[in-house]
C-alpha cells in the first residue's frame, strides 16, 4: 500500500455525523441510576472483590500472621529462659538447703 | 443547571443528560467501537454526573469535566473486557469453559459517510491498537473535532503535548495500515 492510500485512509473520519444513543436514553439512565442507588451491598462486594483491593487486604493478613508468629516465638522463647531460670534457682536453693542440712548432720 | 443539579433538582439532571449524551455516547463509541459498550458507558457517566455533581468545582467547562469522565470510563471498560478475555482464556486452557472466543467483527461507525466506510473500518482497527493517550487523544480530534487547545484541557495537558500525541498516533497508524495492507489476512 502507498502511503497516499494510508493517507487516505486516515483522512477516512473527515464528515464524520456523530453517533446517538438510542430513543428514551434519560429514562435508561435513570433506571441505572436507581439500580446503582438500590444495590449498595452489590457495590460494596464489587469494591472489595476488586484485584487491588483483594490483594491488599491478603497482603495485611499475611503481614498480621507473620508479626503474630514472630511474636509468640520471642514470647515462647523468653518464657522458657525465665523457665529455666526458675529451675535453676530452685536447683541452687534446693543445693544450699541440702548442704546446710548435711552441715547441721555432720554437726551433731 | 450545575448549581440547580446540586440543589437535587431532578429537571436540571434530564436537562444535562439530553443536551450531552449526544458528546458522551460519541466519544465512547469511538473509544469503545462497540455500540452496547458505548451505552453502558454512557449510562455511566451521567450516573457519576448524578452522584459527583458536588465535586465539579466549575474550574473548567462542563463538557471538558464530562470528557475527562467519559474517556476514563471508556478505558476502564476496556480494561474489564480484557481482563475477562484473559480468565476467559485461562479457562478453556484449562477445559473449564468450552465457550468459543470469538473475535469482533469490524466496526462500522454509523456516523461515517457512505464511500469511507471500509476505509474507516481499517482505520478504526488501527485505533484499537494505540496506546491509551494516543488512542483519547486521536477520538477527541477525529471523531468529536476537539482542537488542540480543547484536548489539552480535558488530557490536563499542555497544547504541545497534544501536537506530539497526535503526531506519534498518526506515524503509529500509517505504519499498522501500512502492513495490514500488506498482508490483510494476519
Amino acid at each position: 500500500m502507498e502511503q497516499k492510500d494510508s493517507a487516505h485512509i486516515l483522512d477516512s473520519l473527515e464528515g464524520l455525523q456523530k453517533a446517538s444513543p438510542g430513543p428514551f436514553f434519560y429514562t435508561r439512565v435513570l433506571a441505572r441510576l436507581q439500580k446503582e442507588e438500590s444495590g449498595i451491598w452489590g457495590r460494596l462486594v464489587a469494591y472489595i472483590t476488586r484485584p487491588s483491593i483483594a490483594l491488599a487486604t491478603l497482603a495485611l493478613i499475611f503481614l498480621l500472621n507473620a508479626a503474630a508468629f514472630f511474636y509468640e516465638r520471642e514470647v515462647s522463647s523468653m518464657a522458657a529462659d525465665q523457665n529455666e531460670q526458675t529451675i535453676n534457682e530452685d536447683y541452687n536453693t534446693t543445693l544450699a538447703a541440702n548442704s546446710y542440712y548435711d552441715e547441721n548432720n555432720d554437726a551433731r | 443547571m450545575v448549581e440547580q443539579l446540586k440543589r437535587g433538582d431532578e429537571s436540571a439532571f434530564k436537562i444535562i443528560v439530553t443536551t450531552w449524551q449526544d458528546m458522551v455516547y460519541n466519544t465512547a463509541m469511538g473509544i469503545l467501537q462497540s455500540a452496547e459498550d458505548a451505552e453502558d458507558v454512557a449510562q455511566e457517566v451521567f450516573v457519576q454526573v448524578y452522584e459527583s455533581i458536588h465535586t465539579f468545582k466549575g474550574e473548567s467547562k462542563l463538557s471538558t469535566w464530562l470528557y475527562r469522565i467519559t474517556t476514563s470510563k471508556a478505558l476502564d471498560h476496556i480494561r474489564r473486557k480484557k481482563r475477562k478475555k484473559r480468565f476467559a482464556f485461562v479457562q478453556n486452557l484449562f477445559g473449564e469453559n468450552n465457550e468459543v472466543i470469538i473475535q469482533p467483527p469490524d466496526f462500522h461507525h454509523p456516523g461515517v459517510v457512505l464511500d469511507n466506510k471500509e476505509k474507516a473500518a481499517a482505520l478504526f482497527k488501527a485505533i484499537e491498537k494505540l496506546p491509551d493517550n494516543q488512542k483519547i487523544a486521536f477520538v477527541l480530534n477525529k471523531v468529536e473535532g476537539l482542537n488542540y487547545q480543547e484536548i489539552s484541557e480535558v488530557m490536563k495537558t499542555t497544547v504541545s503535548s497534544v501536537e506530539s500525541l497526535l503526531h506519534r498516533a498518526k506515524n503509529n497508524l500509517r505504519k499498522w495500515l501500512q502492513e495490514l495492507y500488506r498482508n490483510p489476512y494476519d
